[in-house]
């Protein structure tokens, strides 16, 4: 059937004229191709169950049946099918949040990823992430996701280990205490020189013994070493675990068994980590005097690499301050009670869940790695800071490349706004940067994408940031 | 429009073959404006068939007070203007340099023989560029551009399709025309500068 082509008048403006020739160009390229089949598609298409109909979304008295939904095939139309993709992601997304407050089932968060849904939430790309963002605009903090739950999940189960390690240490001390009562200090030393078996210390990844060698200048044993050195044990799990050694307070020696149960019951309550927090730090580097000698005036405990050993640099100089100042609570208090003892099972699952800071299952004699570890725990606030990138460091880092920019405007006497769209690593380094817009292909607009290219933005956390900017060339 | 009207008739009452005729009648047509619309084949295809389907749903609702082709030219409009939306706009711009740069080569037979290889590069470049920065301005503006310019629609009917008053045609075509104006100017004095 032939076409009915409207009729052309001469376009009177010159810019119709440009615009008619470029379009006859266009419709030249539309005479080659083959149209033969066109309505038999659409006819094809109408047929289908979809469009059965003429009129049906017309509404009533149209002849045809009840209006359908459109058939969600044609990207970028109103029926394209998108809305439904957005709908799926969103009620997957809805689905696994409800999923991570319940933390129900692990199983189930398999299950769902494995659905089309699942699929198509851990697939799509965060908002504020992968959509081009506006010029400068920053990242939104992520929402919880699956991996949060594994963690709380990972964190449960450790949380159980230790607890149970905690109980076999306090099985463990009972039965030492009935053991050796009655007697001598000296003897009871002696069995804390041997490394404790069980599950206790395999559990946590304690250490395995005091040390025999006194510490120089260390006097004698006194008679609660017993205790002393069952807490220092656990003060070196924990303290080994958490980077921290044992608070200062806890250096106060009782000078017997019963002073030491009547002390710890009297601590009970009390946090001990923040004081081993704060002992942490001084054990960086040779013991003090004062620390390596409570005020009891009584040495004890073992010398060499002690147990709670964290900062001694030169083996040599002997016990350092968590290896020669017990802690006033008796042993097995600290895991067994709801005050301290919560603080030691947080310390020891925060010891073992920490990738960083593993808890190291030292051998006797071994020297600790305490001061490194310090020296990481100190490096981390600094990483921390470099979690996002805020507008200044973005604006400093364009403002470094202005006189490249200015260099272009020069060398191609040009004067406007040339955006570029550029996209910034993690690593702080521009990955691409192209002038988008009229200067898309212009050598201005590839002018200033080179120099933005240049550019060095501080360090981040996350994934690539995509920015579009706007440079004001102007004299 | 007797005939369309007979046509609409049967299609109406189920007949698929009156509708058939419709579509082959005005299938030309309708793909040239969404072609112009779209600048892209591919587009343009999807516009013309996804317009008959939508004329075929709506069918009821037209009531022969206007011509069945300018009803027709309102559904291309929109829904290659949604085509357009849904777009981004460097693949439209991409796709209109394109299909420029390949409608400007020597027609087979045509009048234009004898130009030289250097004068249809030119030639090319320029629809090239024309079709580019038509691509540039907003749907909108680009619509009624090509429906004033290229299909040579009087604003009336212009203003009938996409649903504004007629003064907003006028204003629309004159704004498209001066900013594509503008825009070839410029890319004109960057094209000598870079030379």
């Amino acid at each position: 059937m032939p076409p009915e082509d409207p009729p052309a008048k001469p376009p009177v403006n010159p810019i119709d004229r440009d615009i008619a020739d470029a379009f006859a160009a266009l419709d030249r390229t539309a005479q080659d191709r083959p149209r033969d089949d066109f309505s038999a598609r659409v006819m094809a298409r109408i047929s289908d169950g979809a469009d059965a109909g003429a009129g049906a979304g017309a509404g009533a008295g149209a002849g045809a049946g009840a209006e359908k939904p459109p058939r969600p095939a044609r990207a970028g139309a109103d029926d394209s099918g998108l809305h439904d993709i957005v709908a799926l992601a969103s009620q997957a997304k809805r689905r696994l949040s409800e999923r991570d407050q319940s933390e129900s089932d692990a199983g189930e968060s398999v299950m769902l990823a494995a659905a089309p849904g699942g699929l198509r939430a851990v697939m799509l790309p965060e908002a504020g992430r992968s959509a081009p963002a506006p010029a400068q605009e920053l990242r939104v903090p992520r929402e919880p996701t699956r991996t949060d739950s594994r963690s709380s999940l990972a964190y449960w189960l450790l949380g159980s280990v230790a607890t149970v390690a905690a109980a076999a240490a306090v099985a463990v001390f009972v039965f030492g205490i009935g053991r050796h009562k009655g007697r001598e200090p000296g003897r009871e030393l002696a069995r804390v020189e041997t490394p404790p078996t069980g599950g206790a210390a395999a559990a946590t990844g304690g250490l395995a013994a005091a040390p025999a060698a006194p510490a120089p200048g260390a006097t004698a044993a006194p008679s609660g070493a017993l205790a002393e050195a069952d807490r220092l044990e656990r003060d070196e799990r924990a303290g080994a675990a958490g980077d921290e050694g044992a608070s200062a307070a806890q250096r106060v020696r009782p000078a017997s068994r019963a002073e030491v149960r009547q002390e710890g019951a009297r601590e009970r309550g009390a946090e001990p980590g923040k004081h081993r927090r704060d002992d942490a730090k001084r054990t960086i580097g040779a013991p003090s005097p004062e620390a390596a000698r409570p005020p009891g005036g009584e040495a004890e405990g073992p010398a060499g690499p002690a147990p709670g050993a964290h900062g001694g640099a030169d083996p040599s100089a002997g016990a350092s301050p968590g290896a020669t100042d017990p802690g006033e609570k008796p042993a097995g208090e600290g895991a067994g009670k709801s005050g301290g003892g919560d603080v030691n099972l947080e310390d020891m699952i925060d010891s073992v869940a920490d990738e960083d800071e593993p808890a190291p299952a030292r051998k006797p004699g071994e020297q600790p790695k305490q001061a490194e570890h310090v020296g990481k725990k100190k490096e981390e606030p600094a990483k921390a800071e470099k979690k996002e990138l805020d507008r200044r460091e973005v604006s400093r880092a364009l403002e470094d490349i202005r006189g490249q920019v200015q260099s272009c405007r020069d060398a191609e006497q040009f004067t406007g706004t040339v955006t570029v769209r550029f996209a910034v690593a993690p690593s702080g380094q521009v990955t691409s940067a192209a002038a988008t817009g009229a200067h898309s292909r212009s050598r201005t607009g590839a002018c200033v994408a080179r120099a933005v290219r240049q550019a060095r933005f501080p360090a981040f956390d996350g994934v690539p940031i995509s920015f579009t900017y706007p440079f004001l060339l102007s004299r | 429009m007797s005939d369309d009207a007979e046509l609409i008739a049967s299609a109406l009452r189920g007949e698929k073959r009156a509708f058939a005729d419709l579509v082959r009648k005005y299938q030309r047509r309708v793909y040239a404006t969404a072609l112009h619309i779209t600048a892209s084949h591919s587009d343009a295809d999807d516009v013309a068939q996804e317009t008959f389907v939508k004329a075929y749903r709506h069918l009821a609702s037209f009531d022969g007070r206007s011509d069945l082709f300018t009803w027709l030219y309102r559904i291309t409009v929109n829904t290659a203007l949604n085509q357009l939306r849904g777009q981004k706009r460097t693949d439209r711009l991409s796709r209109a340099g394109e299909e420029a740069a390949s409608g400007a080569r020597p027609e087979r037979g045509g009048g234009d023989r004898e130009r030289t290889p250097g004068e249809w590069l030119e030639l090319s470049e320029r629809f090239r560029r024309v079709l580019t920065e038509i691509a540039e301005l907003s749907p909108v503006l680009r619509v009624t551009l090509v429906l004033a310019t290229v299909e040579q629609l009087p604003y009336k009917q212009i203003a009938e399709i996409m649903e504004v008053p007629e003064g907003t045609v006028a204003w629309r075509v004159n704004e498209a025309r001066k900013q594509l104006r503008d825009r070839l100017k410029e890319t004109s004095h960057e094209g000598e500068e870079s030379l």
